[in-house]
């Protein structure tokens, strides 16, 4: 069965979006992201879906759900890379995604991921030190 | 008989014979002379005619309406028949009569020319626009092609593939009199004004009838006539793409995204905003954040005479649209009179960061993304007096 990779760096997850995605991929896609999440301990998500060409409502609101799941799950959730017609198209099918992180590429997402992790760690490494 | 057939072509001629009609029979002469008198008035209005004799007896107005009826019917029978005959007539006339006058248009081609040009100048207002060498190789180029039509062209339809050429020819010089600059009329005249000498040709042509003439002349300023139509509205085709190329590029010029730093770009708007640019800036801003990889994105609004609730929600797609691709979106260039508007509208724009000049707009953009812009006093004031010194 035709699966999405679920990269791991560090503390992070990397999700990257090569194929058209339909419905049941998405599905998937947020099962396996979840399950992820909560064994690994992930602080943060990255869904890279630069190659991402078409999408409809279902794929935009399954992105949504994921962000916040993932929140659920104490980890930060970064969609970099949209391309223009399909910013276009969500926000035709009235679909802001307000819970969403984005950014411009997986650069600036990272940078992102890195400083609200940093802040985090900052604050553990104080209460451990503290302790 | 005599008497009664004296007597009443003498009533016929008084116009007394209605009485006598309804009691002695009319013989055929009377009934000949009656319809000879009444025919004319009869065909056009049988009823009133016949129906002011009230002392007539019935079978006889019927036979007087069947005799009527069928003089109509012969008569709209031979009305048809000469008028094919005539049309048939003038068909031979104009192919005959053309053919001579293109012939001896082709012997004259120079005078024809020079009478042609002649007109062409009188009419054209502005000489500026056209070399006089230009015109006369363009007129020689159309008379040519008008010469180089088969001898036996009917020139009744210049819609035949015969004089393709020539309209093609026409369409072009007509488009580009649109760029140009000339006006229709101009344009319109330049065909027409080779009437005149076509004219001339046909009346010096020997051996030729008035009606010959007539006809000759009437099928030739038909002929131009036409002619000057299709050029005027291949003007107006010319123009009318003129016209959509310029609102093309009006449309791409009025959308131009500047970058005012590394990773800020701005978008200042001017004039109203309707869907259709509303798109254009929408597809042009974010294909712009994409290409320059731009953290913030300012869009100015200065120039926007107005905003009502469906510019402002143009607005907020283009905001989102950018947001949801990972930029920021400044909203600068709301002057006090939109603050208003906004705010009676009801128009949400908290989720917004709004600006009201874009150098505040550029300055926050330069903050967020870690950058300050600071005087330096000192090396202005160093390099000013090394100026002095040198």
């Amino acid at each position: 069965m035709e699966r999405i990779p679920i990269l791991r760096m560090g503390n992070f997850l990397l999700v990257t979006i090569q194929v058209d995605m339909h419905d049941k991929l998405a599905l998937t896609l947020q099962d396996d992201l979840t399950a992820k999440i909560a064994a690994v301990g992930a602080k943060g998500v990255l869904i890279d879906i630069s190659s991402l060409e078409i999408v409809d409502s279902f794929i935009g609101r399954t992105l949504a759900n994921i962000a916040s799941m993932a929140r659920v799950l104490d980890a930060q959730t970064v969609v970099v890379g949209m391309q223009p017609a399909v910013a276009i198209t969500l926000v035709e099918l009235g679909m802001s995604l307000p819970g969403i992180r984005t950014a411009l590429n997986v650069e600036s997402g990272m940078q992102y991921l890195h400083e609200t992790a940093t802040a985090y760690g900052d604050s553990e490494d104080y209460d451990g030190d503290s302790e | 008989m005599p008497l009664a057939k004296a007597a009443t072509q003498k009533e016929i001629e008084t116009g007394n014979d209605l009485v006598d009609c309804s009691r002695q029979p009319m013989d055929r002469s009377s009934l000949e002379r009656w319809e000879l008198t009444n025919l004319l008035s009869a065909w056009y209005d049988p009823i009133s005619v016949l129906g002011s004799e009230r002392t007539w007896t019935t079978p006889r107005t019927f036979h007087h309406l069947a005799v009527i009826f069928t003089f109509q019917q012969r008569f709209s029978r031979y009305l048809v028949q000469s008028n094919r005959l005539k049309r048939g007539l003038a068909i031979c006339r104009i192919g005959v009569g053309m053919a001579k006058v293109l012939d001896a248009v082709r012997r004259k081609q120079e005078t024809v020319l020079d009478g042609w040009l002649q007109g062409i100048k009188a009419g054209i207002r502005r000489r500026d626009l056209i070399d006089e060498r230009e015109l006369k190789s363009q007129a020689a180029e159309v008379l040519s092609t008008l010469c180089a039509a088969p001898p036996d062209t009917p020139l009744d339809d210049p819609n035949i593939a015969a004089w393709q050429p020539l309209r093609d020819l026409l369409a072009t010089l007509s488009a580009s009199r649109a760029v140009q600059g000339f006006t229709p009329s101009e344009t319109a005249l330049f065909v027409l004004s080779l009437k005149a000498p076509l004219f001339t040709i046909a009346r010096e042509q020997k051996g030729e009838s008035a009606d010959q003439l007539y006809a000759e002349i009437t099928s030739i300023d038909d002929f131009i006539d036409k002619l000057a139509l299709h050029t005027t509205d291949s003007f107006i085709h010319g123009r009318d793409q003129v016209i959509a190329r310029q609102q093309e590029e009006m449309l791409e010029l009025s959308t131009p995204v500047v970058t005012l730093w590394d990773g800020i770009v701005a978008l200042p708007l001017i004039g109203t905003l309707d869907s259709a640019r509303t798109q254009v800036v929408m597809e042009s801003l974010l294909q712009a954040i994409v290409e320059t990889n731009s953290r913030f994105a300012i869009i100015d609004i200065t120039g926007v005479p107005t905003v009502d609730t469906l510019v402002a929600q143009h607005l907020l797609k283009t905001i989102t649209a950018a947001r949801l691709m990972g930029a920021e979106c400044i909203l600068s260039g709301i002057r006090p009179q939109i603050a208003q508007t906004i705010v009676h509208l009801g128009i949400n724009l908290e989720d917004v960061i709004t600006k009201a000049k874009l150098s505040d707009a550029f300055k926050l953009a330069l903050e967020r993304s870690g950058r300050s812009v600071t005087r330096v006093a000192k090396v202005n004031a160093s390099a000013q007096s090394g100026a002095r010194e040198l």
